[in-house]
C-alpha cells in the first residue's frame, strides 16, 4: 500500500501534481491519462528520482523522507525511454543492479532469455536497439525483492512476442506478492494482464477510475 | 549564402563555444589573470617562441592539438541524428560546402589564429621572418586541409575519425568509476587537453620553482590551479550522471556513500597530478605534506562538484563558482591553514551534497 499525504509537485512556477491524501492499494494498478497529465512524474517521485513536497509511506511503515533507503528498496522503476551509458554491457548492468537491489543474477538472466536480449548480453549497451533497451529495463526492474514495480510505458518498442512474454511476468510477479503500477496508452492483450484496479491522472491530481 | 552560416554559426560555432566556455576561461585566466604585467608577459612569449625553434615547435603542437578538439567536435557533431538536416549541403556543389565548412573553421580556429596572428607581428617588427613565415603557413594548412575532412564526413564519405584508443579490456566497473570511464570513452579529448593543461602548469611550476627553504603554500596554489582545470571534467561527470545515471536515485543507498562514492571518482580523477608532484619535489617535502597537499586538491574538487547540486548551472556560471572559490582559497593558504583546509573543504563539501542531494533536480 502506497500513501501519499500533501504530495505536491512543482516545476518552477507551474504545479504538475497535488495529492492532497491519497491510498494506493494493493495489487496491479493501471496508472491512464493524457500526454503530461503527470503519470511520469507521480512514478519518478515513488521511485525516487524526482524531490517534492509532502511523503509517501509504503506499507505505512517506511517514509519516503524519513526512511528512504528503506523506502527505495521496496520499489523498482522502469523509465518510458531508459538511458544507459553505451560503454556498459547488459551483464555488468545487471551486476550493478544486482549488487544495488540485492538481486540474483541467475534470475534476470534466465528473464533475459525469456524476453530474447540474453545473446547480445555481453555486448555494450550501444549497440542495443531501442526495443531491447526496453526489454533490458523491464528486467532490471524485476531484481531484488520489491514490494511495488513501477512501469512506464512497458510495451513502447517491444515486439508482439515480447507483450505477452512480459504480461505474463507481471502475473507471475504479482501472484507472488508484488504491486504494481503501470501507465500505458496502449491497451494490454484481453487476459494479458488482471488489472485489479485504475487511475486517472486528470486536472493535476490522481483520482479512483473504472478499468 | 548567408542563411546557411548563420545556421552553422548557430548549430556548430555557438554551441562549440558554449561547452567550452569552462576551458576558454581557464585558459584566459591563466594567460591574462595571473601575469602581473600582462603586455609585457605576452611580449616576451612571443619573443621567446619566434627566437627558439623548439619553443615554437611545442606552440605549434598545442595549435594542433587544439585543432584536435575542433575536429573531434566538429565531426562529432555533424554524425549527430540532431544535425542530420546538415545533410541537405550535400548537394550543394563541392566547392560551396567547402566554403561553408571552412567558415566553421575559422570561427571555432578564431582564438588561435589571434594570438598566432599577434606572434607574427611580433616576428615582423622583430625582422624575423622565417618564423613569421612559418607560424603562418602553419596555420594556413591547419585551416585549409581541416575543412576537408569536414566535407568529407558531411558527404558521408568512408573516413577514419580522429580518436585516442580505447580501453578494450573488460575491466571491472564500479559505480564510482562510471562517470571517469564517460570521460575515457566519450569525451577523450576534453579529458586529454585537461591533463595535459595542469599537467603542464605543474611541470613549468616545478622547473622554474626551486625552494632554497621549506615552504608548502607556493606548491598548494600551483596544484589548485592544476586541480581547477579539472573542473570542466567535474562538470562533464555530473551531466553524466543526470542523464545516464539517474537510476542510482532509485538504488537503496545512503547519501554517505553516495558521497563516498563521488569522492572516490575525484581522488582517482586526480591522482596523475599527486604522482606528478610528488615525483617532482622529492627532497622538501614528507609524506604527511603530500597528503595535505593531496588532501587540499580532493577537497577543493569535491567543494565544486558539491555547489553543482545545489542548483542547476551552465559551464559559465560553474566556472565563475570556481574561480571565486579559487581566489578565496588562494587568500586562506597565505595564512598556512595546514591540514585543516583540506579537512574543512572535504567538510563543507559532504554537508552542501547531503543537504541538497535529493533536492537536485535538472532543468530539462
Amino acid at each position: 500500500m502506497l500513501h501519499f499525504e500533501n504530495v505536491q509537485k512543482d516545476y518552477g512556477a507551474y504545479t504538475a501534481l497535488t495529492i492532497n491524501s491519497f491510498v494506493l492499494n494493493d495489487g496491479v494498478v493501471w496508472l491512464r491519462g493524457e500526454n503530461g497529465s503527470g503519470k511520469t512524474t507521480l512514478l519518478k517521485m515513488i521511485a525516487g528520482l524526482l524531490p517534492f513536497k509532502g511523503d509517501i509511506t509504503i506499507n505505512n511503515a517506511f517514509s519516503i523522507k524519513k526512511q528512504r533507503r528503506q523506502f527505495i528498496k521496496l520499489v523498482n522503476y522502469a523509465e518510458t525511454e531508459p538511458l544507459y551509458p553505451g560503454f556498459l554491457t547488459a551483464k555488468e548492468l545487471v551486476k550493478l543492479y544486482c549488487h544495488a537491489k540485492d538481486g540474483n543474477m541467475q534470475e534476470t538472466e534466465n528473464l533475459l532469455q525469456q524476453l530474447h536480449v540474453f545473446d547480445a548480453y555481453k555486448k555494450p549497451l550501444a549497440a542495443y536497439s531501442s526495443g531491447m533497451i526496453k526489454k533490458l529495463s523491464i528486467a532490471l526492474a524485476f531484481i531484488g525483492s520489491p514490494k511495488w514495480i513501477l512501469l512506464d510505458e512497458p510495451l513502447v518498442t517491444v515486439d508482439v512476442a515480447s507483450v505477452e512474454i512480459i504480461c505474463s511476468l507481471i502475473e507471475q510477479k504479482h501472484s507472488a506478492g508484488t504491486s504494481f503500477l503501470i501507465t500505458s496508452h496502449q491497451p494490454f492483450y484481453s487476459g494479458g494482464v488482471s488489472f485489479t484496479s485504475s487511475l486517472l491522472a486528470e486536472g493535476q491530481t490522481i483520482k479512483n477510475a473504472a478499468i | 549564402m548567408s542563411n546557411v552560416l548563420a545556421i552553422l554559426q548557430r548549430v556548430l560555432v555557438n554551441y562549440f563555444y558554449r561547452i567550452n566556455t569552462g576551458f576558454f576561461l581557464l585558459v584566459f585566466f591563466i594567460m591574462f589573470g595571473i601575469p602581473v604585467n600582462v603586455a609585457e608577459f605576452h611580449l616576451s612569449l612571443a619573443d621567446g617562441i619566434i627566437k627558439n625553434p623548439s619553443f615554437l615547435a611545442v606552440v605549434m603542437l598545442v595549435w594542433f592539438l587544439y585543432n584536435g578538439r575542433c575536429i573531434d567536435y566538429v565531426v562529432k557533431q555533424l554524425r549527430h541524428p540532431q544535425q542530420q538536416f546538415l545533410y541537405c549541403l550535400h548537394n550543394v556543389p563541392y566547392i560551396r560546402c567547402y566554403t561553408y565548412l571552412l567558415f566553421v573553421q575559422l570561427m571555432v580556429y578564431v582564438p588561435v589564429l589571434l594570438y598566432a596572428g599577434f606572434i607574427v607581428v611580433v616576428a615582423v617588427r622583430g625582422q624575423y621572418f622565417i618564423s613569421a613565415a612559418e607560424v603562418i603557413l602553419f596555420n594556413a594548412a591547419i585551416v585549409c586541409v581541416t575543412p576537408v575532412i569536414y566535407t568529407r564526413v558531411l558527404q558521408r564519405q568512408q573516413f577514419a575519425h580522429i580518436t585516442l584508443p580505447s580501453l578494450k579490456t573488460r575491466l571491472a566497473k564500479p559505480l564510482f568509476s562510471l562517470p571517469l570511464y564517460h570521460t575515457w570513452h566519450n569525451r577523450k579529448q576534453m579529458l586529454f587537453m585537461s591533463k595535459l593543461f595542469s599537467l603542464f602548469l605543474l611541470y613549468i611550476f616545478i622547473k622554474l620553482y626551486h625552494p632554497d627553504h621549506y615552504d608548502i603554500r607556493p606548491v598548494l596554489l600551483c596544484f589548485m590551479v592544476a586541480a581547477a582545470a579539472n573542473s570542466a571534467l567535474l562538470l562533464e561527470m555530473k551531466d553524466f550522471e543526470d542523464w545516464f545515471l539517474q537510476m542510482q536515485r532509485n538504488f537503496p543507498f545512503t547519501v554517505t556513500r553516495r558521497a563516498g562514492k563521488s569522492l572516490l571518482a575525484i581522488i582517482v580523477l586526480l591522482l596523475p597530478e599527486l604522482l606528478f608532484v610528488w615525483k617532482g619535489y622529492p627532497l622538501y617535502f614528507s609524506v604527511s605534506d603530500y597528503a595535505q597537499i593531496f588532501l587540499v586538491g580532493v577537497g577543493f574538487l569535491s567543494l565544486c562538484y558539491a555547489l553543482l547540486f545545489t542548483g542547476d548551472t551552465t559551464m559559465e556560471a560553474f566556472m565563475r563558482m570556481v574561480f571565486a572559490i579559487l581566489i578565496v582559497l588562494f587568500f586562506i593558504i597565505l595564512y598556512n591553514p595546514g591540514i585543516l583546509l583540506g579537512m574543512a573543504l572535504l567538510a563543507l563539501a559532504f554537508g552542501l551534497y547531503a543537504s541538497y542531494y535529493y533536492d537536485f533536480e535538472r532543468e530539462e
